[in-house]
């Protein structure tokens, strides 16, 4: 059997006829407009995470720096403890601090509390001793015993035996556990070489050099970091310490 | 065909665009999360600084006033290795308390830490310190090498007294009440007599008290004498005025209006002092001289050299490198009392910290 259209209908096909080619078209358009936008919005959002990560990064290595370098020179005395060279930041690196106790065990060794940021360790500190009337020695610190012994000196921190290398000056009240290190802005990062080991990183590598460097003045030592990428945020320049203590 | 007369779509095409647009949103979303992801971590660790920031603060505001805070007489009581809550300061959202430790006599540790307020603020934190000298009359009497103290090579002519022994016994003017603070301490660290005179090494820069260097000491007294005079006890309407250059106090009549002052003054050249009794403090840059009975209870710093005369008397101790001329009818007689408490009633002022290795000492 077979179906007879209706007028209109036939029409219709007619006026319908090459449409789909049109619609297609059109489709592909409409879809490449789509995908065009979304893969132009895909890399603007890639860029924009690209520099937050690298904002980022810079903002650490900013913020680890200052920090970590105004805490350490904090703690210490220019020429004495600290010195800046052309290209590095040599220190005595306080890393405790240890009340001695009345009590002494034997000749060369110190009954003391000790409080500080980690253990101490024969191996590479050594002790600035501080007596009641301000003169410091310094002594290498040879062994070090947990004890039982009671001290008198109460306050946080544990009670051990520290033998020192020879005996310690009269009436030591402090002694102050470091090692030897240094502070060095290179390979586009702040990096610490503790005595004669490797450099080691501490901040993200977002610095460009030579522009980023020490800065000194008159009075004062200070660091300007310049981020490499642009994006990264402006260049920094800030205070470290006083050169010229009373 | 379609219910509206339109071919269908070849099944590979069918709702490719789609696809596509919900893979891109997919990578969008996760790229926009990853963002968020990166900013949340990064606002967490510049809260975290912030914070220790805020704690480290507060607890420098709180070494800071430690250091600063005058030395007073609680101090005496404070034994070896005892701590004492000095000030807490508070700064932003910060809660610094400072604390005194005294590792020896003149030996103290200011150590400081904070707390924060609010979201985040768990405990306490950012401890510092700083250790300090602070003037111990009592080790300044023990630390007294003679009576008379006189630099290496200096000239010493003593044909009236010079007297160390009976340093610690307290003897009239003076009563045991006067000095009962001390009293225990002087007996057990200081010597009960001294040397008459020693000759110390005095640096360039002049004689010190302790750490305190001559200058320092001469720029903390705020009221200087000029060249000479005589001095007498001043008051009105039974007040002592305090501020009169020339009142030395009255240690004949403790009980009187002036009885209790422990006169602190300084001299920027030679001083001469003509008669009159005082007792105190003296500061002289220069040569000190007491001369027609003048009666002088304290102590005497000089740059230069002492010198008695006319019948002229000087108890507690003095440091003069120039040298001393105590002729026949003059005397100098030891007294730890009178020295220790006239530089305990001047600790707030000639007794303020002297900063020892650096400004601070850390970590703690």
């Amino acid at each position: 059997m077979t179906a007879v259209l209706p007028l209109a209908g036939r029409a219709r096909v007619g006026a319908l006829r090459g449409a789909s080619v049109s619609e297609m078209v059109v489709a592909l358009l409409a879809g490449l407009l789509v995908v065009h936008l979304a893969l132009g919005t895909l890399e603007r959002f890639r860029s924009a995470q690209v520099r937050l990560a690298g904002r980022t990064d810079a903002l650490v290595a900013l913020r680890v720096s200052r920090h970590l370098l105004r805490a350490e020179l904090r703690v210490g005395l220019p020429g004495r403890d600290w010195r800046l060279a052309d290209d590095s930041l040599g220190l005595r690196a306080f890393r405790g601090t240890a009340l001695v106790c009345p009590t002494r065990p034997s000749p060369d060794e110190l009954l003391v509390r000790y409080a500080g940021m980690r253990a101490p360790d024969p191996t590479k500190d050594s002790l600035l001793l501080v007596t009641g009337r301000g003169e410091v020695e310094v002594r290498a610190l040879a062994g070090v015993a947990a004890t039982a012994d009671p001290c008198a000196a109460a306050g946080p921190g544990t009670v051990g035996r520290w033998r020192l290398d020879r005996e310690p000056p009269p009436g030591v009240v402090l002694a102050r556990l470091f090692e030897r290190g240094s502070y060095h802005l290179s390979g586009s990062a702040l990096r610490y070489r503790r005595g004669l080991s490797g450099r080691q990183p501490l901040t993200p590598e977002v610095w460009t050099l030579p522009e980023t460097a020490w800065t000194r003045t008159y009075e004062a030592i200070g660091v300007r970091l310049v981020p490499g990428d642009a994006g990264a945020g402006a260049a920094w320049s800030g205070f470290l310490a006083w050169t010229d203590r009373p | 065909m379609t219910g509206d007369g339109r071919p269908p779509a070849p099944d590979g095409r069918r709702g490719a665009v789609l696809v596509v647009v919900v893979l891109v949103m997919l990578a969008l979303t996760a790229l926009a999360h990853g963002m968020l992801l990166s900013a949340g971590v990064e606002l967490a660790a510049s809260s975290a600084g912030a914070r220790q920031l805020e704690r480290r603060a507060g607890s420098a505001g709180a070494l800071a006033l430690t250091v600063a805070a005058a030395p007073a007489g609680w101090m005496d009581s404070v034994p070896l290795w005892g701590a004492r809550s000095v000030v807490t300061a508070r700064l932003g959202r910060a809660d610094g308390v400072g604390t005194l430790r005294r590792l020896a006599r003149e030996a103290w540790l200011a150590e400081a830490s904070a707390r924060l307020d609010g979201p985040g603020g768990s405990g306490r934190g950012a401890p510092m310190g700083a250790l300090m000298w602070i003037m111990d009359p009592v080790a300044r009497v023990a630390d007294l090498a003679g009576v008379l103290q006189v630099d290496t090579g200096a000239v010493v002519i003593a044909d009236g007294p010079v007297d160390g022994v009976g340093f610690t016994r307290v003897e009239p003017p003076l009563t045991a009440e006067a000095c009962a603070r001390w009293a225990a301490l002087i007996d057990s660290i200081v010597a009960p007599f001294v040397p008459s005179v020693a000759w110390r090494a005095v640096a360039a820069g002049g004689p010190r008290l302790g750490l305190l260097a001559f200058d320092s000491l001469l720029a903390r007294v705020e009221v200087p004498v000029l060249g000479g005079g005589s001095p007498a006890p001043v008051d009105r309407r039974g007040a002592c005025e305090f501020a009169a250059p020339w009142n030395w106090g009255d240690p004949d009549r403790p009980t009187g209006p002036c009885g209790g002052h422990l006169a602190l003054r300084s001299a920027a050249g030679d001083l001469r002092v003509e008669g009159g009794v005082g007792q105190g403090i003296l500061i002289v840059d220069g040569d000190v001289s007491f001369a027609d009975g003048a009666r002088f209870y304290g102590v005497v710093v000089a740059r230069g050299a002492l010198r008695l005369e006319g019948g002229a008397q000087l108890t507690g101790a003095a440091l003069a490198p120039g040298g001393a001329v105590v002729p026949a009818g003059t005397s100098v007689r030891g007294s730890a009392c009178w020295v220790t408490r006239v530089l305990a009633a001047h600790r707030g002022t000639i007794g303020r910290a002297v900063l020892l290795d650096g400004a601070g000492v850390g970590p703690m």
